[in-house]
Formats: C-alpha cells, sequence, structure tokens
C-alpha cells in the first residue's frame, strides 16, 4: 500500500535561512504520525508547506497519488485540514459559528440560496450547525456555544480550532501542536478523540502532529518523525526515536530518561521578617466590566522566591497575572508593592517600578526585527549604550538561537524562538519581580530544562518570579510555594508538591466518570466555591 | 423569530409593502426626504457588508450610484428598454462592474484598495463629465417620465415609497446573507485569511463576490436617487459623497452587523435634514452629532446597543 501523503526531501529557503533542507515524512492511510524536533527545526514551516502556504524550492509532495493543488483552499478542498499554532480564530463570530466555518468545504449553498434562504440552504445551515455542536462537544469545549470567542481561555480556542479542522471532513488532519495550554485531562481527552476518529470506519482519518510534549506524543503515535535543522533525523516506531542518539542530543534532552532530574535545588525562602515583601495582594478582585473572574486573592512573594499559580483553563490564571500589572483594573482589595499600594496605577506605571509581565499573547511587535524589539523593551531604563550591550549579550548567550536571528523580523520567527524573545525581553529589563505566563507553552524538552535553569539563577539573583502553568513538573521542584487557582479563588496553597498533588487529584476527579463523591482531599474550600457545581456537571457531560 | 428565520421571503415582502406603504402617508414635501433616507441606508448597509463583513475598504459608493442613476437614464432613453427591465440590468451591471473592480484590486489591502477605488471614483467621474451626448457632460441627464405597466407616470412620491420597499428587501437579504455560510466565510477571511483558506474559502472568490454584491445594491441606490432627483448631476457623485457613506459604516459599527447601518443614516442623515431650521447650523449639527456617538460609542453604534443589551439580559444576548 502506497502512504496517503508522501513528502521527501523538501527544500525551503527565506533569504539565508534554510527553513526546511531535505525534510521528508510519509503518512499512511489511518495512522497517527508525530513530528519532533527543537525550536526553529522546521516543523511549521513543513506543515506551511503541505498547506500551500509557502512555496517549495525544492523536493516532491503527493498526497492520494496526486501532486498538491497550488493554493491553500483548493488543498484544503482535495481533502487535508489543519491548526495553527498560534491560535487562529475568527474572533467575531460565535464558537459555533467558528466552527460551522469549517463546513465550507462541504456546502455548496450560492449567494441567492444565501439570501432568500432556501428550502436546500436551511437544510445544510441546520446540518453545519447540527454537526458543529457534535465537534464542540466531542472536543471538550467548556464554554456556551453562543459565547462570543474572543476573550475565551488560550486552551478553549485549541479545541474549537481542532472541531474546525474537523468539521471540514478531512482525510489528513495536520495538528501544530493541539496541545499547548491545554490541562493534562485536555490532553487526555484530546489523545482519546484521536484514537478514536483514527479508527472511525465511516470516514478513516489520518493525522499528522508536531508536538513538544514528548509522553503525549510516544504515547499516541504510531510512528515519528524527528528533525532538526530542517531535515529528517530519523522516522520510525516511538520505542526506536526514544533510543536514538541523535534526537536525545538535540532535542529530548532529560526528558528522554523516565523521570526528569538533574533539575537545580530550590533555593531559601527569604520572607524575612520585618521587612515588607516584593508583591503583596489582599482580597484583591478582578474582572471584565461588572463580571468578576478572580475574588479574595491573597497572595505574597519575597525576595528571590518562586511561586507557581496552577489551575485548569479558565480558572483565572492570566487575569490574576494581568490584574498585577493594571490591566483588566483590580476592582476591590489592595496590591501592595515593597509595602506601598500600586492598584490603581497605570500599566507603564507598574511596569516602571520593576515588574516585567510576560503575557500569554507574547507581547512581541511583529513588524520589527529581534534585535530591535529588544531594545524598544529597554526604553524608559535609559540604559548606556554599553550597558545595554552588556545586558544582551549576557542574554544571547542563554539563548544562542535568538541571536542568530537578530536581524529576522519577529513576526516570521518559531513559535518556540517567539517565547525565546518574549523572556528576552522581560529579562533584559532586569526587573524586581517577574512575571510569566504559561512560558513552557511551545518550548522543546531541552529548552524548558533551560528555563528551569534559567529561573533558578534569576531567584539565586534575588529578582523574585512567578509562574503561572499547566505544565507544573519543571518548576515545582524550584518553588518555594504553589497556589491552586479554580473558578477565580485560591483553594489550595502551601509546598508545591502537596498543591500539585490536589491538583492531580482535582484533574483526576474531572476526569473519572463513576464516581459522584468529591474526593476530601480537595478541602471545604474547594467544596464551598461555586466552581464544585459547575465542576461536578461538566464532568458529567464528558464522562457521559 | 421562527417565522423570520423559516420564510424571510415572505417576512421581507410583508414588512416592504407594509413600510412602503405606511411611507406614503406621509406628507409629500417629507416624503422626498424619506425616500433619500432610504437610499442612503440601503448604500451604508452595502457597505457595512463589504468593509465590516468582509473587509475590503472601498471609497467608491459615489462611483457606484452614479453608474446606477447614468446607466439607467441611458438605457431608457438610448437603448428606449421599458422602466422594469432598464432596472435589473442596470443592477447586474452595476454587480459586475464592481466584480470587475475587486477582481483588479484583489492584491491590494487596507488604505491602499481604499486608494485604488480612489481612483476608480475619479476616471469614471471624469468620464461622466467628458462624455458628450452621452452623459450630459457638466449639465449630466434629465430622466424621461417613468412609466410602468399600469400606471402611466410615477410621482416622485410613489418613487420614495418604492424606495422605502426596495430598501426594507436591501435589508432582508443583507441580514440573511450576513447570517449565512457566505456572511460568516467573508468574516472569516476578514479575521484571518490564511486560516479562512484553510477551511477550503476560495478567498479570491469571496472577495469578488463581495464587491459584486454591494455595487449591485449601491446601484440600485443610484438608481432610485436618480429617480428622485429626477436626473444625474456629475457634481453629485464626489469623493465627499463616498467619505459620508464611509462615516456612516463607521458610525454604525464595523463588525458586519446591519442594525447599525440603519440606524446611523437615521442619525447623521435623517435628524439633520428634518431639523432644516437649523439653517447654517446644520453642519454644526452633523459634527456635534458624530462626534458625540464616537465617544459614547467608539466601537459604533451596534455595539454599543449590544453592551446595552448583554447588561440588560446578561451574556445570552445574541450579536446584532
Ligand atoms: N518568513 C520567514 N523569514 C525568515 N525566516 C523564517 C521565516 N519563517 C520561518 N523562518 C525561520 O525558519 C525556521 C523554521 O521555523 P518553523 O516555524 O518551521 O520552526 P518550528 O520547527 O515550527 O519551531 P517551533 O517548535 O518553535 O514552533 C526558524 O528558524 C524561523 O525563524
Ligand atoms: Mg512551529
Amino acid at each position: 500500500m502506497s502512504a496517503l501523503l508522501e513528502a521527501s526531501d523538501l527544500r525551503v529557503s527565506f533569504g539565508g535561512v534554510h527553513a526546511l533542507d531535505g525534510f521528508s515524512v510519509a503518512v499512511d492511510e489511518g495512522e497517527i504520525h508525530g513530528i519532533i524536533g527543537p525550536n526553529g527545526a522546521g516543523k511549521t514551516t513543513a506543515i506551511n508547506v503541505l498547506t500551500g502556504f509557502v512555496k517549495l524550492h525544492g523536493g516532491r509532495v503527493r498526497f492520494g497519488g496526486h501532486p498538491l493543488p497550488g493554493r491553500p483552499h483548493l488543498i484544503a478542498q482535495a481533502g487535508i485540514g489543519r491548526t495553527f499554532q498560534s491560535s487562529a480564530i475568527f474572533p467575531d463570530l460565535t464558537a459555533l459559528e467558528n466552527v460551522m466555518c469549517g463546513g465550507h468545504r462541504w456546502s455548496r449553498t450560492g449567494l441567492f440560496g444565501c439570501m432568500v434562504r432556501s428550502k436546500v440552504a436551511r437544510a445544510e445551515e441546520a446540518e453545519l450547525r447540527r454537526m458543529a455542536s457534535v465537534w464542540l462537544e466531542r472536543v471538550g469545549f467548556q464554554f456556551p456555544h453562543e459565547a462570543p470567542v474572543r476573550a475565551l481561555p488560550f486552551g478553549e480556542h485549541r479545541k474549537m480550532e481542532i472541531a474546525r479542522a474537523l468539521m471540514g471532513k478531512p482525510r489528513l488532519l495536520l495538528l501544530d501542536e493541539p496541545t499547548a495550554g491545554l490541562t493534562p485531562t485536555e490532553v487526555h481527552l484530546v489523545g482519546r478523540l484521536l484514537k478514536a476518529l483514527r479508527s472511525d470506519s465511516a470516514h478513516p482519518l489520518s493525522i499528522l502532529l508536531v508536538e513538544h510534549n514528548v509522553p503525549f506524543i510516544f504515547s499516541l503515535c504510531d510512528r515519528v518523525t524527528a528533525v532538526d535543522k530542517g531535515a529528517t533525523i530519523v522516522s520510525g516506531s516511538p520505542a526506536e526515536i526514544r533510543r536514538h542518539g541523535g534526537v536525545i542530543q538535540s532535542y529530548l534532552g532529560n526528558e528522554g530518561a523516565a523521570e526528569p532530574q538533574a533539575v537545580p535545588r530550590r533555593g531559601e525562602t527569604h520572607l524575612a521578617e520585618g521587612t515588607p515583601p516584593v508583591l503583596e495582594m489582599r482580597q484583591v478582585e478582578a474582572g471584565y466590566g461588572r463580571v468578576k473572574v478572580i475574588r479574595g486573592i491573597d497572595l505574597k512573594v519575597g525576595a528571590g522566591e518562586l511561586i507557581v499559580i496552577c489551575g485548569r483553563n479558565g480558572a483565572g490564571k492570566s487575569t490574576l497575572l494581568n490584574a498585577l500589572v493594571g490591566q483588566p483594573r483590580v476592582l476591590g482589595g489592595q496590591v501592595l508593592w515593597f509595602g506601598e499600594r500600586i492598584d490603581g496605577l497605570s500599566v507603564s506605571q507598574i511596569v516602571r517600578k520593576g515588574l516585567a509581565l510576560v503575557p500569554q499573547e507574547r507581547g512581541i511587535i511583529s513588524e520589527q526585527s529581534v534585535e530591535a524589539n529588544l531594545k524598544l523593551s529597554t526604553i524608559g531604563l535609559r540604559l548606556r549604550r554599553a550597558e545595554y550591550r552588556a545586558r544582551r549579550d549576557s542574554l544571547m548567550e542563554r539563548f544562542p538561537k535568538l541571536w542568530e536571528r537578530r536581524t529576522q523580523i519577529a513576526g516570521t520567527l518559531s513559535g518556540g524562538e517567539r517565547q525565546m524573545l518574549a523572556l528576552a525581553k522581560a529579562l533584559i529589563r532586569r526587573p524586581k519581580l517577574l512575571v510569566l505566563d504559561e512560558p513552557s507553552i511551545g518550548l522543546a524538552p531541552t529548552i524548558v530544562e533551560a528555563l528551569a535553569g534559567m529561573v533558578a539563577d534569576i531567584c539565586r539573583d534575588g529578582i523574585s518570579v512567578i509562574v503561572a502553568e499547566q505544565n507544573v513538573w519543571w518548576v515545582a521542584p524550584l518553588a518555594q510555594r504553589a497556589y491552586l487557582l479554580e473558578s477565580g479563588k485560591f483553594i489550595a496553597e502551601g509546598a508545591p508538591e502537596d498543591v500539585i498533588h490536589r491538583e492531580r487529584i482535582l484533574e483526576n476527579f474531572l476526569g473519572e466518570t463513576d464516581t459522584d463523591e468529591m474526593p476530601p482531599e480537595l478541602g471545604p474550600a474547594f467544596a464551598e466555591s461555586p466552581g464544585a457545581e459547575i465542576l461536578s456537571a461538566q464532568r458529567d457531560v464528558h464522562g457521559g | 423569530m421562527r417565522l423570520w428565520s423559516r420564510h424571510p421571503v415572505l417576512c421581507v415582502i410583508v414588512a416592504a409593502l407594509a413600510l412602503g406603504s405606511l411611507a406614503s402617508l406621509i406628507p409629500s414635501y417629507r416624503l422626498f426626504i424619506v425616500g433619500q433616507l432610504a437610499v442612503v441606508i440601503m448604500v451604508t448597509v452595502a457597505l457595512a457588508v463589504l468593509m465590516g463583513g468582509a473587509g475590503l475598504l472601498s471609497l467608491a459608493s459615489a462611483a457606484f450610484m452614479a453608474v446606477g442613476g447614468y446607466s439607467v437614464i441611458i438605457a431608457m432613453t438610448q437603448l428606449h428598454l421599458p422602466l422594469l427591465a432598464a432596472v435589473p440590468l442596470v443592477v447586474l451591471g452595476g454587480a459586475a462592474l464592481g466584480g470587475l473592480l475587486g477582481f483588479v484590486t484583489l492584491r491590494l489591502a487596507g488604505f491602499y484598495l481604499a486608494i485604488a477605488t480612489i481612483g476608480f471614483l475619479q476616471v469614471l467621474l471624469q468620464g461622466l463629465k467628458h462624455g458628450g451626448a452621452l452623459t450630459g457632460g457638466a449639465y449630466g441627464l434629465v430622466m424621461p417620465p417613468l412609466e410602468l405597466p399600469f400606471l402611466p407616470e410615477l410621482s416622485v412620491e410613489s418613487v420614495a415609497a418604492i424606495a422605502v420597499s426596495l430598501m426594507v428587501v436591501t435589508v432582508g437579504g443583507a441580514v440573511t446573507t450576513m447570517r449565512s455560510r457566505i456572511g460568516r466565510a467573508w468574516i472569516a477571511l476578514r479575521d484571518n485569511e490564511a486560516a479562512a483558506q484553510m477551511q477550503g474559502i476560495d478567498v479570491r472568490y469571496m472577495k469578488v463576490l463581495a464587491f459584486a454584491f454591494t455595487s449591485g445594491i449601491i446601484s440600485l441606490a443610484g438608481v432610485l436617487h436618480a429617480f428622485l432627483l429626477s436626473g444625474t448631476n456629475p457634481s453629485t457623485y464626489t469623493m465627499s459623497l463616498s467619505i459620508f457613506h464611509i462615516t456612516l459604516v463607521v458610525v454604525g459599527g464595523m463588525s458586519g452587523s446591519i442594525l447599525g447601518a440603519v440606524l446611523a443614516p437615521l442619525i447623521l442623515f435623517f435628524l439633520p435634514e428634518t431639523f432644516s431650521a437649523l439653517g447654517e447650523w446644520r453642519d454644526f449639527f452633523y459634527g456635534t452629532i458624530l462626534l458625540l456617538t464616537l465617544v459614547l460609542m467608539p466601537s459604533g453604534i451596534s455595539a454599543g446597543i449590544r453592551s446595552v443589551a448583554i447588561r440588560l439580559a446578561g451574556p445570552r444576548a445574541r450579536r446584532v
């Protein structure tokens, strides 16, 4: 049997950069095929080639035995669906309408039929609506289907995009980091969904997915292709790839070993008596418009401390972090910065005090070069040129890949490179408190390890760090304290191990199907929170 | 609501007849302004679809009004076509020309597209001014008597009432289209072209279609406009007219919502016109309302209404 998709020896270069340089992959009918590789290896570029967004400079692609059509929409019509690495939603449509767009490929009503809403148009519209809501349910979308999607959590966007791609009834589905930003339960759900789709006999589907979530990809895929510097290193079963020396060296790092180890040790607590903490939140409330997303938040951060905030998608983590820098405004309670109130100050005033946020949307200036981005973020510090150079050079030692790309326009960086740039932009300001919103999304395992080392170094220099994460394993061993956020409230705080244990229980509770009892370990704070009810309702939907 | 989603055609016809006959009760000096209001609403609704819906900036609305006005007179006087044949032909011709404009400007977006449409408007205007006997030069053309099969001479008042009915039809058609797969495709390609393409949406075709659809409507509005004024005058179809239309769309809201496009002309055209006693203060009045609406509702009337609706009815309020 010949492969459904066969790409051999693909070559693409942007200016002097060889983004693809001998990339090959073959996907069989009904196969789940994974692609792994370091940041900037060319994975997204490969998907862009396969969907007609980037022109090939060499190599050959065959899909179902034929060459690919030239333009993206024709490729989509030929049966290739995809999702994008960074959210590519239609923010002015509802979730349901977003997914309904995915059915454009097979719906046929013309302009006149749409205008007079002919019988055929009505039938088609009803079918689109029905299928869209079925898909939204199946991917585990947690919000009302008629909800405006602009402000939904990142993870919901991902799920909605998968639903939208499936709506087009593709033969081959290309997923670019589908689980980035999802909680373990949701990742599990997506994995189960993909497996079910593959074996759906009525409509066989092959899947090619790019992921940095190594356990996920190894447990899910039939075969895995590893790439580095634009070229395929090796292609084979997960077991073969896991053992492959080149892959371990270039990509997996310690992740190849069973347990993450060799992580730096946690530092001492610096919440000294007498001196005020770097940051203190007292009964803080914040939200959008009249809706309060977070309530009654108490938090203290000492000098050089590392704090982890974990919690589900949509629990309010991003709102909490953004409220720290004054966007959205704090509606109630107090935020103290070295004992002095800063709630009510403008974003720029807060930032100038030495608080640096790396937001989930990354806040880089896409039209400017990497170097210009760095320089722009030091505006207001009035650094002398030598000082700027020194800071830049020391940062670039940490991010050698970024330095290679210093003249590139930031918008064209790979997902992981963009992430590094966002971090570098925050670090070059030498803040007193660094706030990271899901920093590990889209980073290769080796880079996540480097990030852990970096965060440890930063804390050792006396800088405090707050990290909000789904994927806590890399920071937990470093952190002094962890908080579990649920429905806008802290329902647990304390030693990271304990809090994460609670989170696991909560997650399992959500993932399980056959208990109704709330596990007692979740504690009274959780049982009282309004989230408890919502969660058990959701659990029923997903379990059933 | 159910009836509307099941039988929109029926609803629109009933509403068009009802509003049309209601309009004919209005005293005739007022009816003229109401007719003009209907024309302005038609243009604004069309542009709301093109700019708000498909995200294509165009300053060519005056041009397509001219196309409608001039060609309907030419069709009736030079080609001797009856009114009922001339109008559909003109609308189709306007749509075709719009499609062509959309096609040749496919590679442009944003301000570049807007500037290109200004070029189109200027070329057309010069053509009309120097078109000799065909276009009547600087004086324009005079409307022949309007004859329908059973109505020997159509008065300006009945034209105004008909304009109101056709406005209702336009609004209905725009609403159903925006809430269909085609309207969603327009919004999708406006928001994220790459993602739209991956849904199998032929972005080029959809852009050309948006231009054709809206140019057809604007041409029809141009026909009615010429009927109301009993002729065409090249100095009507200027860039300031296009800018006025765009102002209305922006005030209404650039989200592809039709409601704002109906309300904005009421506030910014009808109100100042009805208070004609304002005299010289009319422009001052217009400017003040313009500023006020934009300051109070920075994303346009439709977004403003929506946030009020959400406040009253909770987040379940539907998109308007
Ligand atoms: N338009 C462009 N101009 C210049 N360089 C580009 C352009 N697009 C991509 N690149 C470069 O090509 C390389 C491959 O990028 P690509 O996005 O395919 O990486 P990736 O494997 O998806 O990485 P990640 O895991 O970080 O998402 C990167 O180094 C990127 O900076
Ligand atoms: Mg990528």
